[in-house]
């Protein structure tokens, strides 16, 4: 990589080429759109009146296609695009900055690819170093297009699981909300959702060293197998404990809710990454109520039903909103057929 | 020095759980399921499918086709790539056979070659960016449009919908290497156009 550098530094004119590849580059990642796109509704309405037509002629074209269409081998031409090339083994190196000052001013910003969940989206991510990511529901990773040769970086808002491969040469970094988390290969998981102020790591499986220059943690905290570091930024501390049911914490990765001494305004949040809905409180005293359950189902009517039970509480799903509310009682002293029995509106699904 | 990259890209593949989800319940014929994946993919093939063909009743016909063969073979859809890269793979041979066709049949019709070289008005996603940066966005884009097909599209698949380099790969059918030769070329030649563009500004000084 000090050649690469060295390239850059050994002319203006190759500075210059680097600085004007690197601006297209990053003008390039914010996207166009064409401006007239078609809504998306009639597009639907369209195709949804075809869906139940008999098809009178295979009108559709082979998916396969045939290899006239391939592209060719470019091998032969290939040094010809030597040094352009040199940018993209670049993209490698934007990490380790601290020996080419001069350069660095154009290398400030590593070139990275952004993976984002939507609610109720789940995800697996694989890594060139065989590290591998699951990634909870509206959480976002971004990871450059080359590791660094001394470091594995990457940063995450959200909750992810991480099976990092081992190597010793390599520590793997974790940037999240104002704390890093490194490790060497090991399994953890790290949560931090913007609204939360804080930081939590789980750990599996291996050794996990915490730190956090923004809430003044300049000394590595070290987690083992089994424990969980909870980081509170705005109290700037750090709580670490061990943990009864190691499972329960890293369920999410299988579909799973569970929930232990976990007050409702924390389920409530959970709720609505994993099925896309809003809850409602009807009284504020309710979202301090506290929940245990593991919650297997995937169905959401199953999983307020559960809730609502076990909490005495009623449930009311209506389109895509949840409203928690006491059990009202009936002028006969029976409860408003809720708390026992789930109170459901659902439209088509 | 050694000229190819060193490492692979680091991100190699990106597999959404809920589409898989949703891969299985089509499968059994649920039409909810179906509807949630096309909405959900809709926006990007159709700009996808439009960067191809540049005709904005084709793109939203072949979109409208690649679903409909899903949901017609729904029971034998056993797919291997992440369902994203499916339907761009999908999209974009429906893509190639539309050109291919199409080229064939109206190859005199000057009408229709024209509406091929009809490059669209594409505008920055990002409505927030100021003037400058967003008409040098714009430029980027317009001199896209004038590369050869298949660079466009690794650079359109690569730039506007994230996909990685191995991605890419599985779309287009060529190597991990070719996708980086089709980027770096394509750097090379947005470079080279912006330097034309920029020339004749400079001599006027004079």
């Amino acid at each position: 990589m000090e050649e690469v550098y060295a390239w850059i530094a050994e002319s203006d004119e190759n500075l210059g080429l680097f600085r004007e590849f690197k601006r297209i580059w990053d003008l390039a990642e914010y996207g166009i759109r064409y401006p007239e796109s078609p809504s998306v509704d009639l597009e639907w309405e369209l195709l949804r009146n075809r869906l139940d037509q008999v098809p009178r002629v295979l009108e559709l074209f082979p998916l396969k296609q045939t290899s006239n269409q391939r592209l060719h081998s470019f091998s032969a031409t290939f040094m010809r695009y030597a040094a352009i090339l040199i940018f993209t083994t670049l993209m490698s190196f934007f990490f380790v900055q601290e020996y080419y000052q001069s350069i660095e001013m154009i290398v400030q910003e590593p070139v990275l690819r952004e993976i984002s969940t939507s609610r109720a989206e789940r995800g697996s991510v694989m890594l060139s170093d065989g590290t591998r990511i699951v990634v909870n529901s509206e959480s976002t990773l971004r990871i450059p297009n080359h590791f660094g040769v001394d470091k594995r970086e990457i940063f995450l808002q959200g909750e992810a699981f991480f099976d990092v491969a081992k190597d010793p040469n390599r520590s793997f970094m974790i940037h999240v909300n104002g704390a890093t988390i490194e490790v060497l290969g090991t399994r953890f998981a790290v949560k931090s959702y913007p609204e939360e102020d804080e930081v939590q790591t789980v750990v599996e499986e291996g050794v996990v060293a915490i730190h956090s220059l923004e809430a003044g943690l300049t000394d590595r905290v070290m987690l083992t197998r089994g424990m969980v570091a909870n980081l509170d930024l705005a109290k700037q501390e750090i709580v670490t404990r061990s943990l009864k049911d190691l499972a329960g914490f890293l369920s999410w990765k299988e579909g799973f809710l569970t929930f232990d001494q976990t007050p409702m305004a924390e389920v409530a949040r959970q709720l609505e990454r994993k099925y896309d809905v809003d809850v409602l409180f009807a009284s504020e005293d309710i979202e301090e109520m506290k929940l245990t359950a593991v919650l297997k189902s995937r169905s959401i009517t199953n999983v307020l039903s559960v809730i609502s039970t076990s909490l005495g509480l009623s449930a009311t799903l209506e389109e895509d909103r949840v409203l928690f509310d006491h059990v009202k009682l009936y002028k006969d002293g029976k409860p408003s057929g809720i708390g026992t029995m789930i109170e459901t509106v659902v439209t088509e699904e | 020095m050694d000229m190819n990259p060193s490492e692979d890209p680091v991100l190699i593949s990106f597999v959404s759980h809920t589409d898989q989800t949703l891969v299985e319940r089509i499968r059994q014929g649920d039409r909810v399921a179906f509807e949630r994946l096309f909405y959900k993919h809709h926006q990007a093939l159709f700009q996808f499918a439009l960067s191809m063909i540049r005709s904005r009743e084709n793109a939203s016909d072949i979109i409208q086709d690649v679903f409909l063969k899903i949901w017609r073979n729904r029971q034998n859809w056993y797919i291997k790539v992440d369902v994203n890269v499916y339907l761009f793979q999908a999209v974009r041979n429906q893509c190639l056979n539309f050109l291919q066709s199409h080229k064939a049949r109206h190859q005199l019709e000057k009408r229709f070659l024209d509406e091929l070289q009809t490059v669209p008005e594409w505008v920055p996603e990002d409505a927030e960016l100021d003037e400058k940066k967003s008409y040098q966005i714009k430029q980027i884009w317009q001199i896209v449009e004038s590369m050869p097909e298949k660079r466009r599209m690794v650079f359109h698949l690569h730039k506007k919908h994230g996909l990685s380099y191995q991605e890419i790969a599985q779309v287009c059918d060529i190597s991990v290497r070719t996708v980086e030769n089709h980027v770096a070329q394509s750097l090379q030649y947005i470079r080279a156009e912006l330097e034309q563009i920029q020339l004749p500004k400079k001599k006027i000084l004079f």
